[in-house]
């Protein structure tokens, strides 16, 4: 059985405002948060998200550079790596393709109820309507090892229900524009991944 | 003197902070035009107001349409990309390059079966047309047809082995197929092609150490070195690269190279703190935790 995911404000609009900065590439990232006991069914907390990439996904140095300082980081917050999330480049594609089910499964190595989730490319144009809808998809592994949409869509909820029409608000005022993500880190040192200020 | 990046910056500033006068549009679209960058949304808002002004001369105004109709369809604003490709068509009926614009008209619709059928012909009449080729392409890439889309590339590169974006192209499409050693290829033809151009150094150096192996990864630490000593230790991408790839090689198992102990790693690192000490001091102390830990 799949374990219930609480997505927190903050994780949501950095992870959806980095896939509006890149709108024709492909982006990932993790999340970060509070992993439950084991054996336990309280829901995992999805309190932040890093964002890391927005090309060549599939090469593997940076990546576990990002990884390690990320995990670093994370834990001195007392929080860790929970999940993973991508943005395919493609409208129309809405693939856990064989990139993103190797870097959740490295994730899921080092923490048992990770998810991972994938954005749902169909639904952005929708983004800045009245009622936006909720743009990410939930991914889980289940125990044939296979990464699979979650068929029920309650097994995902926002903490903050205001989440989605406080991201409509900063995307129609450009701040997408100010998301960083681990790329950008690496061509201008001075450029923070975990984003402190774009809430504020 | 004011280099033309940021006159093209100031032109776009004013733009949108609400200028709209035809000769600041006609300079910003020349800009973009002569320095070749893409400014669709600000093009297509802009350039329709320019179309029939008495400012442009007879070529300027052809370039103009044919700047403004690639815009509209970046932005799928068909209207004002149909409005200009009619013009263009009754001025210049037997273009190729307006067949081109037509063929775009027709993948920004999604009808990208209709869109190949339409180079094909164009291709009949001029075979070996270098924006024709690229555009199938494009086609195949939009439609998630990255075979095909392969396929297309190997074909226009055999007729213009010289075009290092298309190879650069190539091997990010072999990437995201996980096809590495065939990325691997094209970036040594970029290597060679541009061999001072530390990003194709570095490009070849972490499809290398992706692929994995020992003689892989022995050879990528080869390619972040070469990648770190033409930025002068300035890239930051580059000295990780040294570093993950001195770390690995440490920890291979199986004979042992003489190279294999070598002192790039710890530079590698040193430096990167250094880095890290003067430009972004807050993440020093995990970064340095992070270098020392292997």
């Amino acid at each position: 059985m799949s374990l219930p995911y609480k997505l927190a404000q903050t994780a949501y609009i950095k992870l959806v405002l980095h896939v509006l900065k890149y709108p024709s590439q492909a982006v990932n990232g993790v999340l970060l948060g509070k992993a439950s006991a084991r054996g336990s069914t309280d829901p995992v907390e999805i309190i932040d998200a890093v964002p890391l990439f927005h090309s060549q996904l599939a090469l593997a140095p940076m990546l576990e550079i990002a990884l390690a300082q990320v995990d670093k980081s994370a834990t001195e917050q007392g929080l860790c790596i929970v999940g993973y999330y991508q943005a395919n480049e493609r409208n129309n594609d809405n693939e856990f393709g064989p990139v993103a089910r190797k870097i959740a499964e490295r994730i899921h190595s080092n923490c048992e109820g990770a998810c991972a989730l994938l954005i749902d490319n169909s639904k952005l144009n929708k983004l800045v309507s009245a009622k936006p809808p909720l743009v990410v998809q939930l991914v889980t592994r289940d125990s044939s090892r296979s990464w699979k949409i979650a068929a029920v869509e309650s097994a995902l909820t926002l903490q903050e229900p205001t989440a989605t029409s406080l991201l409509a608000d900063y995307a129609r005022e450009g701040r997408h524009k100010r998301i960083v993500d681990f790329q950008s880190h690496l061509e201008d040192i001075s450029s923070d991944w975990l984003n402190p200020d774009i809430m504020n | 003197m004011v280099s033309k990046t940021q006159t093209l910056k100031d032109l776009e500033d004013a733009l949108e902070n609400g200028a709209s006068d035809t000769g600041t549009i006609q300079k910003f679209l020349r800009m973009v035009r002569e320095l070749r960058v893409r400014r669709s949304e600000l093009v297509s808002q802009h350039g329709a107001k320019l179309l029939n002004s008495r400012l442009l001369g007879e070529e300027e105004r052809w370039l103009v349409h044919e700047q403004v109709c690639v815009a509209a369809l970046d932005c799928q604003d068909l209207e004002v990309a149909v409005q200009c490709l009619k013009k263009l068509k009754a001025k210049f009926p037997t273009s190729i390059r307006v067949g081109r614009l037509r063929g775009m008209a027709l993948e920004a619709q999604g009808k990208w079966e209709e869109a190949l059928v339409h180079y094909e012909k164009l291709l009949a009449e001029s075979p070996a047309n270098a924006n024709i080729m690229k555009r199938k392409v494009a086609v195949e890439r939009a439609r998630g047809n990255t075979h095909k889309a392969i396929e297309a590339l190997n074909e226009y590169l055999d007729s213009f082995m010289s075009d290092v974006d298309a190879w650069a192209e190539l091997g990010d499409l072999y990437v995201e197929n996980l096809m590495y050693k065939q990325a691997a290829f094209c970036f040594e033809e970029l290597i060679t092609a541009a061999p001072h151009n530390y990003l194709n150094h570095l490009k070849y150096a972490e499809v290398l150490y992706t692929m994995g192996g020992a003689e892989n990864v022995r050879n990528s630490r080869k390619y972040f070195s070469a990648a770190v000593d033409l930025t002068g230790g300035d890239s930051l991408r580059a000295l990780y690269g040294l570093w993950t790839a001195t770390s690995a090689i440490k920890a291979l198992k199986g004979p042992k190279d003489p190279e294999d102990e070598s002192p790039l790693g710890d530079l590698a690192s040193k430096q990167i703190v250094a880095l890290y000490k003067a430009g972004c001091p807050a993440k020093a102390k995990i970064v340095e935790a992070c270098v020392e830990d292997r």
